[in-house]
């Protein structure tokens, strides 16, 4: 019996405790630093103006393996965007080497390794392929959220503060350092601090889980206004490649 | 009668703790906390709850079987190298120790779901 109410007592010390701590908080607009605020606004306009634009991302991925142990991967993408309908990533890294392509048609993944690929029709704009992509598949491009055109709403869609943290540099390059606070992840933000307001790096942590797993972006290369020619976005599938299925998104996600 | 309460109220947080831990989706019971990998999450605004992946390829095939409705449900994410390559009506099997599998997507990555004999 006192075993039953003490299970009781802890549910409901669980389900308070979960409310006050996140699920009672909505996404406040208002909570975001005015100074965090125009940076972060300043960058998405930026990025906005960009017709045709290429970078170089070092990405680093946590993984927390057999027994405790917190594995880093590192990933090297080269992204070339051509708004409205055009998307190019190469990836080079140590869990796979992929090739993704959005030809305003139709999403391409091809890992050049094992030799497959899958082609799902997707057309549209970036924003609407991606989306679809995403919902229906779980396929995501490299740092899609920076890609999309409303960049802002998109990251801080559920944000619930955002701070100013300083002015730092990023490979000798001052930035705005700024930080987003999620239900289940932190975002940081370095934003160049110059008349070119780009992303320098990123940091997402999943705070929750045990170990505090980060996901690390280092963007450099950017070239601002390059001339990407049509068939760098076009998928030919070499000889020896076998297409493949992608399996649909688990219901509910 | 102080004493009782005191251990009253540790075992009421230990046990919202417990709680907690399911609600946050921390491996707490059932799941072979060994054998799980969990990924840090690679989005930011739109981010979605991470998911745990499996580290060993034996043990993801009784952890996902439970998890996945697809075909005969178990998938993995590597198999061994003495894996043989079967072509059947154009299509590319591996047989692994009495097992088919067939190679998928599943979001970026390239998963081994176990089919049926296609022969």
């Amino acid at each position: 019996m006192r075993i039953r109410i003490l299970f009781l007592i802890a549910i409901l010390c669980s389900m308070l405790s979960g409310q006050i701590g996140f699920a009672g908080e909505a996404a406040n607009p208002g909570a975001i630093e005015p100074k965090a605020d125009q940076a972060l606004r300043q960058m998405s306009d930026y990025l906005k103006s960009l017709k045709e634009f290429t970078l170089r991302t070092e990405n680093t991925t946590d993984e927390l393996a057999l027994a405790g142990s917190k594995l880093q991967f590192g990933q090297t993408v080269d992204i070339y965007v051509k708004r409205p309908d055009r998307l190019r990533a190469n990836a080079e890294g140590d869990l796979a080497n992929q090739r993704f392509f959005f030809d305003g048609k139709s999403v391409t993944l091809f890992n050049k390794d094992k030799k497959v690929y899958t082609t799902l029709e997707a057309p549209g704009t970036i924003e609407e392929a991606l989306e679809y992509a995403q919902n229906a598949f779980n396929l995501s491009a490299p740092l899609s959220d920076l890609i999309y055109p409303d960049a802002y709403n998109v990251l801080t869609q559920n944000v619930h503060s955002g701070h100013y943290v300083g002015l730092h540099l990023v490979r000798g390059i001052q930035c705005h350092h700024l930080v987003f606070i999620q239900d289940d992840i932190d975002w940081q933000i370095w934003i160049e601090n110059s008349q070119t307001p780009l992303p320098r790096k990123m940091v997402i942590t999943s705070k929750w889980l045990a170990g505090a797993p980060q996901f690390t972006a280092l963007m450099s290369y950017w070239k601002t206004s390059a001339r990407l020619p049509q068939d760098l976005f076009i998928f030919t599938p070499p000889v020896t490649a076998q297409k493949i299925e992608i399996l649909p998104a688990a219901k509910g996600k | 009668m102080n004493h009782r309460i005191s251990n009253i109220v540790i075992k009421v947080i230990l046990l919202t703790f417990f709680f907690q831990g399911l609600t946050m989706g921390f491996p707490v019971t059932d799941t072979p906390k060994n054998t799980l990998v969990v990924k840090a999450e690679a989005r930011s605004g739109r981010g979605r709850y991470v998911r745990p992946q499996p580290a060993d390829r034996r043990t993801a095939r009784r952890v996902h079987r439970r998890h996945q409705g697809y075909r005969s449900g178990a998938y993995v994410y590597s198999l061994s190298s003495d894996c043989r390559e079967e072509v059947v009506s154009g299509k590319t099997y591996y047989y692994c120790d009495g097992v088919y599998y067939q190679a998928y997507y599943q979001g970026n990555d390239l998963v081994y779901v176990e089919v049926e004999d296609p022969r």
